[in-house]
């Protein structure tokens, strides 16, 4: 039995590749804030993570953009032999996946780099914040693959929209707070929007306020769960209705 | 035959949404392709070649009309046993190079034994040499991209051959090999279809033929017919559906 000739770390590598434009642009974003920090010293520091964390909502924006291919090129190319069309759309988004948790990683990983440089001591571990960043870029590519399979080409400012109302409906604090023990529309809020709150309490587990952890990471994989589910509904329609 | 695919389509209509206005392309268009034949369509641009070949292949619902590929609805067909379809808008993935697409290619079409002699038949037919097989195919100039999509559709020897203005951006020499390998396609024993608007070509290669116009089609004059056909014949028929 002979292995595949595109084996999975090429088709990995291809997804990267196809985004390295995006990653470069974000290389000189972040690039840009990291120089800034490097001459201004500690006194940017939560800038500094703000934009570690901004740049980790973005990595994913960035790859979620792959998945339009399947209307562009892949679609026509390998739909045509006999496969499982679901099967290959969800081997598209473990890859899609793996590209930006690992470039999440590797900004965090630079950010983190660079303040150690200039002189920060860090309270905790330096990296911790790198495992809900990679959590959220998860989560984020699983959102892009449910509205791409969808919209194709529009899925990536779908999410955008979708991730922009997400906060703006977070930041409405006092309606939450409102609604959060009992309304059903809160209900409904709470379980459409990104889960920030679950993020929220994986954060204060890693800073050792809370004792729950695996009820936040089972609710993000969860949400996954959903969103993929989304997606496969919209291939399996698409397959049996397909336009020009 | 043992893979034997019969094409056939009955009333087959069709319509897109431009502009919020509803366009009728196809309106009752009836064909058959059998195994072991080469089958063109003609007509004039716009005159819904392509959405007749997307609906024969699974890729677009017709709003009527019943189409089946060896008994089987297309997509279901293509899901099973695949297809060989050359698309006219052919798009390769960004950064994907032409041994990455012939190779994925194989990796789906062939069973793992058969892969490495699959990707090999696939590279000799694209014609493509070292240098040119690690350029990303979207740098390619078009006729190596049609020769690589051409190959792509054909790895796996699929029982069912559907290509789309294939002599499009093909020079002599290629335009010979195409008609070679729709030849063996046929010879093995495969259903062949193809829609072309080039009249000598599709002289030179069809057993039969179909005359899109209207949105219906009717035969047309073939090289295989009794008595045969002529070239002038099939331009006079393609120029009496233009008026």
């Amino acid at each position: 039995m002979s292995a595949r000739l595109v084996p999975a770390p090429r088709l990995i590598t291809l997804v990267a590749r196809e985004n390295l434009a995006g990653f470069a642009a974000l290389a000189v974003l972040a690039g840009g804030l990291y120089g800034l920090y490097a001459f201004a010293g500690d006194g940017i520091g939560d800038w500094m993570d703000a934009g570690a964390t901004l740049v980790a909502a973005l990595v994913p924006l960035v790859v979620v953009g792959s998945f339009a291919q399947k209307t562009a090129g892949e679609d026509a190319l390998w739909l045509q032999k006999p496969v499982d069309p679901l099967r290959l759309h969800l081997a598209r988004f473990f890859h899609v996946s793996f590209v930006a948790v690992v470039a999440t990683v590797l900004f965090r990983c630079a950010a983190t780099a660079i303040r150690l440089a200039a002189g920060w001591e860090p309270e905790g571990r330096a990296l911790q914040p790198v495992v809900v960043e990679a959590a959220t870029a998860f989560v984020v590519v699983a959102v892009g693959f449910g509205m791409s399979c969808w919209w194709g080409d529009r899925g990536r400012w779908t999410t955008a929209a979708y991730l922009a109302f997400s906060v703006v409906a977070l930041l409405q604090i006092d309606f939450l707070r409102a609604e959060a023990n009992g309304g059903p529309l809160a209900q409904v809020v709470r379980a459409v929007l990104f889960p920030f709150g679950a993020r929220r309490e994986i954060v204060e587990f890693l800073n050792g306020r809370s004792d729950a952890v695996w009820q936040p990471f089972g609710w993000l994989l969860a949400y996954v769960v959903a969103w993929l589910a989304v997606g496969l509904a919209g291939i399996r329609l698409r397959e049996e209705n397909r336009t020009k | 035959m043992p893979g034997a695919v019969r094409v056939r389509a009955e009333e087959i209509g069709a319509s897109y949404w431009r502009m919020f206005r509803r366009r009728t392309v196809l309106n009752g268009v009836s064909l058959t392709v059998e195994p072991g034949e080469i089958v063109a369509v003609a007509g004039p641009n716009g005159a819904g070649k392509t959405t007749l070949l997307r609906v024969l292949v699974g890729l677009k619902k017709p709003d009527r009309g019943r189409c089946a590929i060896a008994g089987q609805p297309p997509g279901a067909y293509r899901r099973q046993r695949g297809c060989g379809y050359l698309s006219e808008s052919l798009v390769f993935p960004r950064a994907w190079t032409c041994r990455d697409i012939l190779g994925r290619s194989a990796d789906v079409a062939a069973s793992p034994v058969e892969r490495a002699a699959v990707f090999e038949r696939s590279v000799s037919r694209s014609g493509l040499d070292a240098a040119t097989l690690d350029k990303p195919a979207r740098h390619c100039s078009k006729g190596t991209r049609r020769r690589l999509g051409l190959a792509h559709a054909l790895a796996g020897e699929p029982d069912l051959v559907v290509l789309d203005e294939p002599f499009s951006g093909l020079d002599a020499q290629a335009r010979a090999a195409l008609r070679e390998e729709a030849r063996a396609a046929r010879d093995r024993g495969a259903a062949v279809l193809f829609a072309s608007h080039e009249t000598a070509e599709v002289h030179r290669l069809a057993d039969r033929v179909y005359i899109l116009e209207d949105g219906r089609a009717r035969p047309g004059p073939a090289p295989s017919i009794d008595p045969p056909g002529s070239l002038a014949d099939l331009e006079a028929e393609l120029l009496r559906g233009a008026e």
